[in-house]
């Protein structure tokens, strides 16, 4: 080729070349900003657990165009993705665990003082603790007296062991440490880390992973997989606790707050629908698909349903009202101050924090209860009148006063079953 | 490549022959070489992957249907394949979307990598202070993985998209810079002599000497980035989510579809390998020999 | 007066702490329009001399002169020919050229470069290979092109540090006469300083020959004065008793051995 033509040639493939780069620069920067009717979308993220249904059904049901908002629901990658994303706004809200705002504000799950607000409980129970199933035998369901003398010999011949939970300060983390505490496990001498959920189960089956607490379908997966089995479901530890939020960016609580009204009645009515065991099947095979939970249809339904095959050849579990739920007409739903004293004083308990925060300040600030009130009622949902009040949990029975948390914190330190 | 011999003994072989009919095989001959030689390529290259799918379903039995056999895989892939470009909404895109999506990301953090880079080499390698006061920088730099700087990047971002294509920018920057001040620094004293001696201007030097000089090491260098850009790609979208195909990995293995993942890494390397084949091809045409 | 005026000119090479002295008391005086070659063996610092009168090195002591001026550094009133050519290798035979002319002779007008380059370009008969690269074109075609590209800046002084040392020895004949056929037609205006080690070469293209003793701190031997009439022909001026005798000056000055040594004669043991 004629040296002339060759470096016209050249410079014409390089400027394809940049020519090329150029456009996929653009093509990336589009699809940022989706193309929208008339408002601006409405970001909520996910994490894929059975208990993203409500948001995932109120896209899939039509009723976030009813109430008139236009949602795009995305999949997030992980809890702190989920974090990152909703303190910098490129969420306006998710589907998210509860005790997260809580964890993140007081330093434990993120950067102190950052701030995000929980709008509605989206559910109660339906989290469990699997154990591998090298405990197979050793201990069965429910039996955690049963299971300090377990974890110890595990201890001796293999010199650790491990359990795994979903975010530090994050609802199946407290969880777990509550049965741990309750067994009379030494949480000092365990390796508690933070893992996804896939890690979980793979691990579990490689032999690495002695314990974990998490949400289903993982718990129904990994006994399908016969990988581990189910121990201690999370409504055998409370029942009817909160469990996962609606969580939401503070910016988008102040600024955009018919939105955000909106987006919770249309939530709330999911949650109705949800909660007609009728329409469970059809739930479990939509959340099922690839875009959203991406797991075999028939575990999430046994679950939902109250079916849960424990593994371990220790046949089915029925519950019948304590399974997951998402409405229980209108208990589920109000956020109470009280679970969040709560989760706050479980963090001085377990020394994630070394003094005690403002416990009825934190709630005041995190939880918009006046607003859930605002929208409850405008659907005419009943109001429960019994935050700040005292319970107890089934697997510890002490009282908690959420006016005096010092009290339950003071009796738990005293009482057998603690960490030492 | 022992093919080539043997199609050339081939061919010697079909053109020494002395008969009338000479000319008109002698014209067939390189025909039939290369057709040979093509085919014998061909032979190997199964070879290799009948080799590799033989090792696969060994393991797959191995571990019990652990590692998913290599037709369940297959099966998977062309599932994936067949339909690339379909749209479901934001979280079931096709798999050609979802790699366009990413390759947006890498064209991003790489082009501005570049851009970064490439002075900043030139500089280093033409300026001996330069190379002084950046060199300590970039060695403590350099080694730093890309999910460290995430957590960086969300903060100074304040968005986890930015943040992924910052991740690709500052570790795909360093085998471009480096190559760069390497070609630069090297360059002949020769070539140096003639700017010299007759008296070329800064910018004559810049464009006339340098720069085609350096250019084949900087073409590397950024032959290098590439592969390195691509590579955090996947690792920066398990972390940030969104639509790519790590985030497609990330999902499936969520899934413990082992399938889904194994032909995510098909379809990756495959790529990977264009990028770099793409490169590769600049390089050649920009190398002058001496 | 003197044109080109080296004075008193030690050059020395720092590094590290040693301090190594390359050629030291060189005085030379050169007219215009002369042809000096400086010759010795390897090492006396013909070259570092070279580089001197080009401005690449600076002398430790002494200076050099052209027409009046200190030599402070490289200038396009200088043309250098390398010992390896030195064509920019993705440069075309004319671009190569070109860039030359483009950075010495600013003033010119872009057409005016181009007929420059073209006229050097016929001046060496490579006008029609002006589109080919350096590595498509032979070893005496790329010195050939480094001489036009030295002519063509229209220097005062060209320099040529050992440009035909690569060659074989019948290129380097036909580029003797080349050299000598573009400095004729620039009306032997031109100064002509080459280093070299052939004697052959020196004594076929010089007015004068420097003969360098042996380094370091090599110091000027002696200077040959070349009386041969020009134009030179490679067939009738080899012959001439001036050319023997100043080839025969310069071989007992630079050649030690320049036949084999009687007691190195094999002799037979007792058979003889």
């Amino acid at each position: 080729m004629n040296p002339m033509k060759k470096s016209i040639y050249i410079k014409s493939k390089l400027s394809l070349v940049l020519g090329s780069v150029l456009i996929l620069f653009l093509l990336s920067a589009a699809p940022v900003k989706e193309n929208v009717a008339d408002k601006e979308p409405i970001r909520i993220g996910f994490i894929p657990l059975t208990d993203c249904a409500p948001i995932v059904m109120a896209k899939e049901l039509g009723l976030f165009e009813k109430y008139g908002v236009n949602v795009i629901v995305s999949k997030e990658a992980s809890w702190a993705n989920v974090r990152d994303k909703i303190l910098t706004g490129e969420l306006d809200g998710a589907h998210c665990l509860f005790s997260m705002p809580f964890s993140v504000y007081t330093g434990i799950g993120g950067k102190e003082g950052s701030e995000m607000k929980v709008a509605m409980i989206l559910n109660n129970n339906g989290q469990a603790i699997t154990l591998s199933k090298d405990f197979c035998g050793k201990v069965g369901f429910k039996q955690t007296s049963k299971v300090a003398s377990v974890v110890a010999a595990k201890l001796k011949a293999d010199k650790e062991v491990t359990f795994a939970m979903t975010f530090p300060g994050g609802t199946h983390d407290i969880w777990l440490r509550n049965w741990l505490a309750a067994a009379g496990v030494n949480q000092k001498t365990s390796r508690i880390i933070t893992i996804p959920p896939p890690q979980m189960v793979a691990n579990m089956k490689v032999g690495n992973m002695d314990g974990y607490c998490v949400g289903e379908p993982w718990n129904g997966v990994a006994v399908k997989q016969n990988v581990g089995f189910t121990e201690i479901s999370s409504q055998d530890i409370w029942k009817n606790h909160p469990e996962k939020a609606l969580v939401v960016n503070t910016t988008f609580s102040e600024t955009r707050k018919e939105d955000l009204k909106a987006v919770m009645k249309a939530v709330l009515e999911a949650c109705k629908w949800l909660d007609n065991r009728a329409n469970r099947k059809k739930a479990a095979e939509i959340i099922g698909k690839v875009p959203y939970v991406n797991a075999p249809a028939d575990v999430i339904e046994a679950r939902l349903m109250g079916d849960y095959n424990l593994g371990c050849d220790q046949g089915t579990e029925i519950y019948t009202d304590n399974y997951m739920l998402f409405h229980r007409g209108g208990e589920t739903n109000f956020p109470r101050k009280s679970h969040a004293i709560w989760f706050l004083s479980q963090y001085v308990r377990f020394d994630y924090l070394k003094e005690a925060p403002d416990y009825k300040a934190i709630a005041d600030k995190l939880i918009l209860q006046d607003l859930y009130k605002e929208v409850a009622a405008s659907m005419k949902m009943k109001i429960p009148s019994d935050d700040m009040k005292p319970f107890a949990l089934e697997i510890d029975k002490t009282s908690f006063d959420p006016t005096n948390p010092g009290d339950y914190l003071a009796k738990v330190k005293n009482s057998k079953a603690i960490n030492q | 490549m022992a093919a080539t011999k043997k199609s050339i003994t081939l061919t010697t072989a079909l053109t020494t022959d002395p008969s009338a009919g000479r000319s008109s095989i002698a014209g067939l001959a390189p025909i039939f070489a290369r057709f040979f030689e093509a085919i014998r390529g061909l032979g190997y290259t199964l070879l290799s992957f009948a080799l590799l799918t033989g090792v696969w379903s060994l393991m797959s039995k191995m571990t019990e249907g652990g590692l998913p056999t290599p037709l369940a895989t297959f099966q998977v892939f062309w599932e994936l394949v067949k339909d690339p470009f379909y749209d479901y909404g934001p979280n079931d895109k096709g798999i050609g979307l979802q790699l366009a999506s990413s390759l947006g990301r890498v064209s991003m953090g790489f082009t501005l990598g570049s851009l970064f880079a490439i002075p900043v080499g030139i500089l280093m390698g033409a300026n001996t202070f330069c190379k002084k006061v950046f060199y300590p920088i970039v060695q403590i730099l350099k080694p730093v993985s890309p999910l460290a700087w995430f957590p960086i990047g969300l903060v100074a971002f304040e968005s986890s998209s930015m943040a992924t294509i910052f991740i690709i920018f500052i570790t795909s920057l360093w085998p471009t810079l480096i190559n760069t001040a390497f070609g630069v620094a090297s360059i002949p004293d020769d070539h140096k002599n003639v700017a010299k001696a007759f008296g070329f201007s800064k910018w004559k030097y810049l464009t006339k000497v340098l720069i085609p000089f350096s250019l084949p090491h900087i073409i590397t260098g950024l032959r290098l980035s590439i592969g390195v850009a691509w590579l955090v790609i996947v690792a920066g979208e398990m972390l940030s989510g969104g639509i790519g195909i790590g985030f497609f990995v990330w999902d499936s293995w969520n899934a413990l579809s082992l399938e889904k993942v194994i032909s995510a890494i098909l379809i990756i390397g495959i790529v990977g390998l264009l990028l770099d084949r793409g490169f590769s091809f600049v390089e050649k045409k920009v190398t002058y020999s001496t | 007066m003197s044109y080109l005026k080296i004075e008193n000119m030690e050059i020395a090479f720092q590094s590290m702490k040693v301090s190594f002295v390359a050629v030291t008391d060189i005085n030379l005086d050169i007219e215009k329009g002369q042809i000096v070659s400086i010759i010795g063996h390897s090492g006396c610092g013909k070259s570092t001399i070279m580089n001197s009168i080009a401005g690449m090195t600076f002398p430790t002591s002494g200076r050099v002169t052209l027409n009046g001026r200190e030599v402070k550094g490289p200038g396009p009133d200088r043309g250098i020919v390398f010992q390896n050519y030195s064509l920019l290798p993705w440069l075309t035979v004319y671009e190569n050229i070109y860039q030359a002319v483009d950075a010495a002779l600013r003033d010119l007008s872009k057409a005016e470069k181009k007929e420059t380059v073209d006229r050097y370009l016929k001046m060496v008969n490579l006008f029609d290979h002006r589109e080919k690269y350096p590595k498509q074109i032979s070893g005496g075609m790329k010195q050939r092109v480094a001489i036009a590209r030295a002519f063509a800046i229209d220097p005062e002084v060209l320099l040529l540090d050992e440009p035909f040392g690569a060659l074989d020895a019948l290129t380097k004949a036909s580029l003797h006469i080349e050299l000598l056929k573009l400095w004729n037609l620039t009306q032997r205006s031109k100064t002509i300083v080459m280093v070299t080690h052939d004697i052959e070469e020196a004594i076929f293209l010089s007015n004068r020959i420097v003969v360098m003793n042996n380094g370091p701190a090599a110091t000027i031997r002696e200077i040959e004065e070349v009386h041969l009439p020009r134009p030179r022909n490679k067939k009738e001026t080899v012959n001439q008793p001036e050319y023997i005798a100043v080839r025969e000056r310069l071989l007992s000055l630079l050649i030690d051995k320049v036949a084999i040594d009687e007691k190195d004669f094999y002799k037979e043991e007792a058979a003889a």
